[in-house]
């Protein structure tokens, strides 16, 4: 088929209305004491900004996306001027929404759990009974980077925590669950897959939960303040809960361990926010 | 080229989907290049010894890219025999470590796997096949990240069994791999990594080669993982002092150890 000139200029302008020029926006992931590396992870983020910008239909290598382990080169990253979006657990958004502009607009749904889910508190077995007990012991989690999210969306319902009480961050919770078994003064406060994982370990008969929190949105996918104009992420925020749809997205989720991701649950993270604005530091 | 610092272990993070770590390995004859001329049974003592001639040049690329076409073409010219097999594993951990090309390195590592399958096969009551294999899957595990998952399982599998019938091999290998591995790996429940009882592999590889720098590298790091800043510190002491003992005996491997252990130091400062 032949095509003429005026043709080609009608394509050119076509391409230049859908095609809208943009800077390169970075996606930051964040979780802090969760396994991997910024350069073990890069080929797993580079395989998800590839799909999702491709889903979004934005040009070809204006979303990109890195990985960090550690709370502090997490926000480091979040304060440069590329970095639009963000996807943080609940604990790290709650406590840098403010300093960072994060405005919550999807949640991730890890591959084999849900949007939400509850953190439980596990000791040795008939070891603690009530938040009172908990004076003198250290509390182990991958949360521990923010005492306030522990103290408060986490445990807070179930009541206030004795000053005495020890909080520790860690991303290898095995060693203290060892501890708890064996009848040390050490609690735990466990994640979905931590939790579901327990009643596998060889001493689980020694330990049990004392009580779970009520479901908590588990990974949050923020806009960073307004670096994203708005009809780019509104275009990249309709693609993602279907980005799976697709061979490529499917295997792009996979390799973040991903099953998909869904409207944030704006109700649950109010009531979040509200918890950690009522506990102390 | 330097040699990176997972060494024989670097385990792969954030998998994506997850791929079997073994599948039926095609013929050894596909490894290599034919020899020309074919060898036959009666050649393969001489192809080792060549081979081994060979591999000892490192970190001459060119002489290890050589020891492994030898090995290969040993393990070809007589089915029996797992020598070459073995070496040509061997070789080819050299390579994946030094190779800079990605592509190479996963085509390299997925060979090193089939090679081990088929010793495995053609020798398996032979420990080293089993630790040789360990070290494959876990090359590849870091090459191919979809493969990290099963891998992981494979090589403490195959470690485990090794640890226990063959604790000497390859100076404390099974327990020193044994302690990378769950050093490195993604910790409970994602996966095997636990410092802890990495600690406990990693003083049971000093106590059986303590005088072999990575069994002190190990044991420092994993003292390290564990909060032990001090005895890490002195660990990684003495494994520099062993090193710069191996250099000054022409061991090709000890400036690759010396680099990890004042890298290792340097963090502890």
């Amino acid at each position: 088929m032949r095509m003429d000139r005026p043709n080609l200029v009608g394509l050119a302008v076509l391409a230049l209305t859908f095609a809208v020029p943009g800077t390169a926006a970075t996606l930051v992931v964040c979780a802090p004491g969760y396994p991997g590396s910024t350069k073990e992870a890069q080929p797993a983020m580079d395989a998800f900004a590839s799909a999702a910008g491709d889903a979004a239909g934005w040009p070809k290598g204006e979303l990109a996306a890195v990985y960090f382990e550690t709370e502090a080169a997490g926000v480091e990253r979040l304060s440069k001027d590329d970095a639009a979006l963000a996807l943080v657990p609940l604990p790290f958004y709650l406590r840098h929404r403010e300093t960072l502009r994060l405005a919550p607009r999807a949640q991730a749904v890890m591959a084999g759990g849900q949007a939400s889910e509850p953190w439980s508190l596990v000791a040795g077995k008939g070891k603690v009974t009530s938040p009172a007990a908990l004076d003198g012991f250290e509390l182990v989690s991958l949360a521990g980077y923010v005492p306030r999210f522990v103290r408060g969306p986490a445990l807070g319902a179930w009541g206030e925590l004795p000053p005495g009480l020890t909080i520790t961050f860690t991303g290898t919770v095995l060693s203290g669950l060892r501890r708890a078994a064996a009848g040390e003064k050490v609690v735990l406060l466990l994640d979905g897959p931590q939790a579901a994982a327990m009643k596998s370990l060889p001493f689980a008969a020694n330990l049990e939960v004392v009580v779970r929190s009520a479901p908590l949105p588990v990974s949050v996918l923020c806009l960073v303040g307004t670096r994203l104009p708005a009809a780019r992420s509104a275009r990249l925020l309709k693609a993602l809960p279907h980005l799976g749809d697709s061979e490529a997205g499917a295997a792009a989720l996979a390799g973040l361990r991903l099953a998909g991701f869904v409207a944030a649950d704006e109700k649950a993270l109010a009531a979040a926010q509200a918890a950690f604005g009522k506990a102390r530091e | 080229m330097r040699i990176r610092a997972g060494s024989l272990v670097a385990i792969a993070v954030l998998a994506g989907a997850c791929v079997s770590a073994l599948r039926e390995p095609p013929p050894v004859a596909a490894s290599g290049q034919p020899p020309t001329p074919v060898a036959g049974a009666s050649d393969v003592d001489r192809l080792l010894a060549e081979a081994e001639t060979a591999f000892a040049r490192r970190p001459d690329a060119a002489e290890v890219g050589r020891a492994r076409e030898l090995f290969v073409a040993a393990a070809r010219a007589d089915e029996a025999r797992a020598e070459g097999l073995l070496g040509a594993m061997r070789a080819i951990a050299w390579l994946v470590e030094t190779e800079a090309d990605g592509v190479r390195r996963e085509g390299l590592a997925t060979e090193a796997v089939q090679l081990g399958q088929w010793c495995e096969r053609r020798a398996p009551a032979n420990p080293e096949c089993a630790y040789r294999l360990a070290l494959a899957v876990g090359q590849q595990a870091r090459e191919r990240p979809a493969t990290a998952h099963d891998g992981l399982k494979v090589m403490i599998d195959l470690l485990e069994r090794v640890s226990a019938t063959a604790p000497d091999l390859d100076a404390a290998g099974p327990d020193r791999v044994l302690a990378l591995v769950r050093l490195r790996a993604p910790g409970w429940p994602a996966g095997p990594g636990d410092p802890e009882t990495a600690l406990d592999s990693a003083r049971r590889a000093v106590a059986r080669a303590g005088a072999y720098p990575p069994n002190q590298m190990v044991l420092g790091e994993a003292l390290r993982a564990n909060g032990h800043r001090e005895e890490a510190r002195a660990t990684y002491e003495r494994a520099l002092a062993l090193a710069e003992a191996r250099l000054a005996a022409g061991d090709p491997d000890a400036a690759g150890w010396r680099r990890e252990i004042a890298s290792a130091l340097d963090a502890l400062r």
